[in-house]
């Protein structure tokens, strides 16, 4: 299941700009156990987003990957993709599967250790917290979303073709889909799930622990497929 | 089992033997993707085995048969007989006689 | 390139060399089987040798479809090369599996590997993207299948466990996810005849014996971590056309209800449900898993993990102990006298394990057979045993334990002695045929049918006798097609009668036509469907035979989708029943590649990669001689009992009907051969391809070398 071995969490002080950063760091590597680095202080507001997943109904067919790196990159990619589905064939059910989903944390600690604010909550999108590209200098060797996010495997998602971290968006900027995506419209791996195992809410899911995103989706007709409901 | 008595010990080591393979009865089991599959039974617990199966396929007469003069439970196939004259459709009549030979291994195979 | 990587690995294992060829120059067969073959044809000069020669190259081929969400087309993989395990030819010849290795494959930028030559000691291959080393193996080397690839995947995440991203190169190139690994067991290391090829806990490459052929070649395992991309023509498309598809071709998952639990696993046709092909009893605690992009499960993962991933005849192998547990418990519980019904099951069956089954299909896995033949040998040595031919110190002496026979022991004793070739395990290692010639019992089994090998050595599967398309297209081929696409014509119409009140929804007429609307360019000849007694030898049926290969070799083998789904022509979910088939196999492929191919053209190049394979049969060595079923099949009439009911028409009037029995007539099957090669446009007194039939599909290179070895087909 979810590892959830917290990780160090970083408090930068104040956030400057990139080109602050490129002016005055002479650094190439950015890391956080570097001091003096940046800084997010203030509050961040609550996603009004979530996905949630049943690792009991999954089906491990990992179509979820599949739809979700097509409809950002515009080609198939399991390791570009937002969501992730990890399994073992030798283990016993349920232990095989583990699904690791954004959490549109509302705590985001990938935002907090942002440098350059490219890893933000986006006003405009129901606070999603998502990654403006232009900003983001990982292609500098700043990795601190990938490092800070406290889940295992981490779900800021560093993309070592193109240079920047990306994250779960709701689908908000899923451009090579033509269906709309983010809070009013519809999210990629919800859609294309052949189980129905991934479902989409407003509700935020408890923070602690697993419970709050890993939830029962199962119902009569999952019983009478012979599964089990709990 | 409504009215077949125990069976004697003799009927009993009968009922559970195993047969050679000239008194062997032949039953097929269909299965969807690999069609048929023909199966040699050499015990009424392997006859009560297919009978189980989603789609079997065996002679009934000839089974009702095979129940007299090999296993030599003449009781058991009388029962039979009388299942298969009722003529309840293909399905019914498996489940009927599979429920009949389940009682006599039952019947056989505890201390009662 | 859209769809295709663009590079096919090519692998010497003889040098040791590593080296790319272009898959653009094998674009024109497609993908899969198409280019396997044409790699094949000109890799191995000389196609008399045997499988085990270092000589002999094995493809493993994708299509441009693998690791894309076209529907049922994502991650199927083709195997092939001159196999072991076909009697008494060892034919070039083919075996697909599932699960995520060609995707894999895909995403670390490769359509596929070839592979040729022989390592001086055990090797294994580990792909990570575009930098591929053969690695010493002898840590490797007799381990199981399983074991295989946890040792691979802990030395891939250096000792982590999985479950965070896992760097895969230089690059900053990472992935959650376990490498893929397709591997021999024990038996292939054995050079067993009927070993397999295992991939994750329960996909296989099962026919063919490509197991023996790696263990041949030293060649322990290829594992593939892929962390890059697969280009889509129109991904808006393909999404769309999966959308379509799943809504159109598919019920709802909740509309699922037990009236449609027997059609959800009816071959060949979308599936709607993910219930598991299974013969055993499935616990209900389990999920249904699926391959990659799949969108139905056929096989689960369990809790205890006993039987992880297998299906079909891995479940059905071993099967006797798996009604009798169950099944009386569940009897007994329906009983009102019963009483305590555990304490009843417990003195019934005390020393029986429920999950003999499971435990038996993952042995054939771990160790690496095919179950397949395992699933008429089994019953064909016990007969042998009870005529008391066979068991220690008989005439075919025999250290098996039958007084265990149907409970673990016994398989568990089998298996390994096939899998190390100790004592009987050496003539079984051999396949039943052999074994059965090396007994001197060969001709008299397969007269009797005792030995229920009708093709090529390979067991039963549908009958010949009934089953006409299946029966012809394996022995005009290689071995046992597995390919279901006609098996609604005779599942639903038997099963329908225990089922469905009323019967088939459609008359035999409907039916006929729902398929051969579909078959061009033969669609105005329903009565290629037709199964009576006097149409088994006719023209229609050469059509049949021949669309079936044509479809088979492009749509399911060179494109990848998937034998449990496609062909989909009669369909529950579908208006009017008509299924996807027609028109979905081209909107994925053109979605995905951005060409423009339509059915037609790929069924047409299906017949031109057919034609290239019985090239290949006729440099092997064949002749329409050779084309001949096991004895039984014409001296025996085909058993009532498990007679399908079918589409028949006689004299003009369409109906379904109980075939048989009948059994083939040597006189008129020489007169088919002879049809069917006339509308192959074969010579019709050595079954070979003409130059003019050859050239027609472009393939004068091919001509060239039938010429040059006197085996042009006579015009």
């Amino acid at each position: 299941m979810n590892n959830q071995e917290s990780k160090e969490i970083i408090k930068p002080k104040r956030v400057i700009s990139r080109r602050e950063f490129l002016k005055f760091s002479g650094i190439v590597v950015v890391s956080v156990g570097v001091g003096g680095c940046i800084v997010n202080d203030g509050e961040v507001e609550d996603s009004q987003g979530y996905l949630l997943v049943d690792t009991k109904k999954c089906q491990g067919c990992l179509t979820c990957m599949l739809a979700c790196s097509l409809v950002h990159e515009g080609y198939e990619s399991l390791s570009l993709a937002r969501i992730q589905v990890v399994q073992n064939p030798f283990e016993n059910f349920p232990d095989d599967i583990n699904i690791a989903q954004c959490r549109q944390c509302v705590d985001p600690v990938c935002i907090e250790a942002c440098p350059t604010r490219a890893l933000y909550a986006d006003e405009e999108n129901g606070h999603i917290r998502t990654v403006d590209k232009n900003k983001c200098i990982g292609w500098l060797g700043c990795r601190a979303c990938v490092t800070a996010c406290p889940y295992e495997p981490g779900r800021s998602i560093w993309n070592f073709q193109k240079g920047h971290a990306q994250t779960c968006d709701l689908c908000a900027n899923a451009s090579f889909w033509n269906e709309q995506g983010g809070l009013e419209g519809k999210q990629a791996c919800v859609e294309l799930c052949p189980m129905k195992a991934i479902k989409f809410t407003t509700e935020i899911p408890e923070q602690l622990g697993d419970e709050g995103y890993n939830v029962n989706l199962r119902d009569e007709v999952w019983e009478a497929l012979g599964y089990p409901a709990d | 089992m409504e009215n077949l008595s125990t069976p004697s010990k003799k009927v009993i080591s009968q009922i559970l033997q195993e047969v050679d393979f000239k008194d062997r009865i032949i039953g097929y089991s269909i299965n969807f993707r690999s069609g048929p599959d023909r199966i040699s039974l050499y015990s009424l617990e392997e006859v009560f085995a297919l009978l189980n199966a989603p789609y079997p396929q065996i002679d009934f007469n000839q089974l009702a048969m095979w129940v007299r003069d090999v296993i030599k439970d003449e009781k058991l196939a009388d029962r039979i007989k009388t299942v298969i004259v009722q003529k309840a459709g293909n399905r019914d009549t498996v489940l009927r006689i599979r429920d009949l030979i389940g009682w006599r291994l039952i019947q056989c195979k505890l201390d009662v | 390139m859209s769809g295709y990587t663009g590079k096919i690995l090519r692998i010497n294992l003889t040098s040791r060399r590593v080296s790319t060829l272009k898959t653009s120059d094998y674009e024109q067969w497609g993908g899969g089987h198409g280019i396997g073959s044409a790699l094949f044809f000109d890799l191995v000069k000389d196609k008399t040798i045997s499988g085990f020669d270092p000589a002999n190259v094995v493809t493993i081929m994708t299509s441009p479809l693998t690791g894309t969400m076209a529907v049922g087309a994502t991650a199927r993989t083709e195997v092939q090369g001159i196999g072991v395990q076909l009697y008494p030819f060892e034919w070039f010849t083919r075996s697909g599996f599932g699960g995520r290795f060609g995707p894999m494959l895909k995403f670390a930028g490769w359509d596929g590997v070839v592979i040729e030559g022989k390592a001086e000691s055990p090797v294994w291959v580990d792909i990570r993207d575009g930098n591929v080393r053969i690695k010493d193996a002898n840590a490797l080397w007799g381990l199981d299948t399983w074991q295989t690839q946890e040792t691979i995947w802990q030395e891939a995440s250096g000792g982590n466990d999985y479950g965070s991203w896992i760097k895969t190169g230089f690059r900053g190139e990472k992935s959650t996810q376990r490498p893929a690994v397709l591997t021999i067991g024990p038996a292939g290391e054995s050079l067993c005849r009927v070993a397999s090829l295992i991939h994750d806990a329960g996909n296989a490459s099962g026919q063919g014996g490509f197991g023996g052929v790696w263990g041949s070649k030293n060649l322990k395992a290829i594992s593939v971590m892929g962390t890059g991309n697969i280009a889509v023509a129109d991904p808006n498309a393909l999404i769309e056309a999966r959308l379509w598809a799943m809504e159109n071709y598919t019920f709802p998952l909740d509309e699922y209800n037990s009236s449609k639990s027997i059609w959800a696993n009816m071959p060949s046709n979308l599936r709607s449900f993910p219930l598991p092909m299974l013969t055993w009893e499935r616990p209900q605690q389990s999920r249904p898993q699926a391959c990659m992009g799949c969108q139905a499960a056929c096989r689960s993962r369990y809790d205890p993990g006993f039987g992880n991933e297998s299906s079909c005849k891995e479940t059905s192998f071993y099967i006797a102990p798996a009604y009798g547990g169950g099944q009386i418990h569940r009897l007994i519980s329906s009983l009102p006298a019963a009483g305590g019904s555990g304490e009843i099951l417990n003195k019934l069956y005390a020393s029986e394990t429920p999950d003999v089954a499971k435990q038996a299909a993952d042995l054939a896995q771990k160790y690496g057979i095919n179950t397949g033949e395992l699933e008429t040998g089994i019953p064909y040595m016990r007969d042998l045993y009870k005529m008391g031919v066979l068991g220690p110190g008989k005439q075919i002496d025999c250290d098996l334990p039958f007084d265990e026979y149907g409970n673990y022991d016994f398989v568990e004793k089998l298996i390994k002695m096939i899998s190390s070739r100790e004592g009987i395990g050496d003539d079984l290692a051999e396949g039943f045929c052999r074994a059965a010639e090396r007994w001197g019992r060969l001709e008299e089994d397969l007269t009797t049918g005792l030995l229920n090998n009708c093709h090529w050595g390979v067991g039963m599967h549908f009958d010949p006798r009934t089953q006409v398309e299946w029966g012809y297209g394996s022995i005009l081929g290689d071995r046992d097609i597995n390919e279901h696409g006609f098996c609604p014509l005779y599942m639903i119409p038997t099963v329908a009668q225990f089922v469905l009140p009323g019967g088939v929804p459609v008359t035999a007429e409907e039916f006929a036509k729902i398929f051969s609307d579909r078959m061009t360019p033969f669609e105005d000849d329903p009565l290629m469907l037709n199964y009576s007694d006097a149409n088994m030898y006719s023209e229609h049926i050469a059509k049949l035979v021949a669309w079936h290969r044509y479809y088979s070799r492009f749509w399911i083998q060179s494109v990848l989708f998937c034998d449990t789904q496609y062909p989909d022509f009669f369909n529950w979910a579908a208006q009017d029943y008509m299924g996807i088939t027609g028109e979905g196999e081209p909107k994925f492929f053109n979605a995905v590649t951005g060409k423009n191919l339509s059915f037609a053209d790929g069924i047409e190049l299906g017949r031109k990669i057919w034609n290239l394979d019985n090239a290949i049969w006729t440099l092997q060595g064949r002749h329409r001689d050779d084309v001949q079923f096991a004895d039984y099949i014409y001296e025996l009439p085909s058993p009532k009992l498990g007679a399908f009911t079918m589409p028949v028409n006689e004299n003009g009037e369409w109906e379904y009907a109980t075939v048989g029995p009948r059994s083939i007539d040597r006189t008129k099957f020489e007169e088919f051969k002879t049809r069917y090669y006339e509308l192959e446009g074969w010579g019709t007194e050595t079954g070979w391809p003409t130059r003019s039939t050859l050239e027609s599909l472009g393939l004068e290179s091919v001509a060239d070398e039938l010429e040059d070895k006197g085996k042009l087909g006579e015009e």
